[in-house]
């Protein structure tokens, strides 16, 4: 894999089902299985849920690669993380469940960012543990 | 329309299949069309985009690339293509079945040659008035194309336009095709048999009511008092409705045993979930639904 934004996008609830499209086909495009895709796929989208039902009701992703891994932040206009409920926390434990690392930050302008790592080459996480 | 036993969504077509697609709106034309071509270049398959009359090359590869990136530099790869039945079956002048097929059958062995994994299509059935065709012929065409099936090097999605041609028709060519797919990529449909729900398509936020709705009603009176789920022919389950499919086991009511049938991908969110699992529940894994 080389470095670069594979996708750069605003979203709200009716785009979901195009923004797990996009981002299928980036992180194929980028060298995942199709194992990862799915996986990957799956954590964003709780993530994106997250920021739809907790953040004000859009957000943004921006998928980039660097070496051989796939990077996905997505961060959104809301409240953050301080105080959340067990709701958005379930969300964030599976987004880090199916990926190999998740990052929180807070917005520079307030609001959350939550940043994911998946690798080809990283050590797959075995779910059922 | 309703969904049946060879109804799927365009994410899950893979070559080989033949499938019926139906619009009833120029937005949510596209949309079917934009996931088979980028599923399609995302795995090296080559894809012929045969518009409607009257639409522009450009303004069609425009159309796609509001879906997703990439068509613009696969068109200049040779690897999306942009064509018309009309330029297809040229230099003849009228349709033949036998012409188009044997046409099709040459851009297939084209895209092999150039390195593709295959060849996909999609029509917009427009050219039907186009071209001046009647409709009992094109529906002999569509019942009679299966070689160009055979080999699993060629996908074809044949696209009706519920505005322009009779319910009857689009109803015989939904019928007659071997898959059917969903009006759109994000849709859930269930399809319920005795004792058996096959749920098509995308069980998220955005379909959760009809998730539950379709799950409650396999569970209410099942032969033997046994119920089958099957995931297979779903694209995507949300850890929420994976959550609430468990719940709807785990409650007291008439079914003594589930089999829930999935994919593996599937099966690891279920067992993620597995402090939700009751006795009652079976996870049956199989490959693929279709």
């Amino acid at each position: 894999m080389t470095g670069g934004v594979l996708l750069d996008l605003r979203f709200t609830g009716a785009d979901l089902p195009m923004l797990r499209l996009r981002v299928a086909t980036a992180a194929a495009a980028a060298g995942l299985d199709e194992a990862r895709c799915d996986e990957l796929v799956l954590a964003v989208y709780e993530l994106a849920c997250n920021a739809i039902v907790h953040g004000g009701g859009a957000g943004s992703l921006r998928l980039t690669r660097a070496g051989d891994a796939v990077h996905c932040q997505v961060s959104d206009d809301g409240p953050g993380f301080a105080d959340a409920g067990a709701g958005r926390r379930g969300g964030l434990w599976l987004a880090g469940q199916l990926t190999d690392g998740v990052e929180i930050d807070d917005g520079a302008l307030g609001g959350a960012v939550v940043t994911l790592t998946v690798g080809r080459r990283f050590g797959r996480r075995q779910l059922s543990d | 329309m309703r969904a049946d036993a060879h109804t799927i969504a365009v994410e899950r077509m893979r070559l080989g299949d033949h499938a019926f697609a139906h619009y009833a709106d120029d937005r949510v034309r596209w949309e079917v069309p934009a996931v088979f071509t980028y599923r399609g270049l995302s795995r090296n398959e080559k894809v012929i985009v045969m518009m409607a009359p009257g639409c522009p090359a450009d303004e069609a590869c425009e159309r796609l690339a509001a879906f997703g990136g990439g068509a613009d530099a696969a068109r200049a790869s040779g690897q999306l293509v942009f064509s018309s039945m009309r330029e297809l079956v040229s230099p003849d002048p009228g349709f033949t079945a036998r012409r188009q097929i044997s046409r099709l059958h040459e851009e297939t062995e084209l895209a092999c040659r150039e390195g593709f994994a295959g060849l996909r299509t999609v029509i917009d059935m427009a050219w039907v008035q186009d071209l001046e065709m009647d409709v009992e012929g094109v529906m002999q065409r569509e019942k009679n194309a299966d070689a160009l099936f055979q080999g699993g090097r060629y996908a074809e999605i044949c696209s009706y336009d519920r505005r322009v041609f009779d319910h009857a028709v689009v109803e015989e060519m939904r019928v007659s095709h071997p898959v059917a797919l969903l009006e759109r990529p994000g849709d859930l449909q269930a399809h319920h048999a005795p004792g058996e729900l096959y749920l098509i398509g995308d069980a998220d936020m955005a379909t959760g009511d009809i998730f539950r709705a379709a799950v409650s009603v396999a569970f209410e009176a099942p032969p033997g008092r046994q119920a089958l789920v099957d995931l297979t022919r779903l694209c995507f389950l949300s850890a929420g409705c994976a959550g609430d499919l468990l719940r709807l086991i785990g409650r007291k009511g008439t079914c003594d045993r589930v089999v829930v049938r999935c994919r593996p991908s599937q099966a690891r969110i279920l067992r993620r979930l597995r402090a939700m699992w009751t006795d009652a529940l079976v996870l049956e894994e199989k490959e693929d639904g279709r």
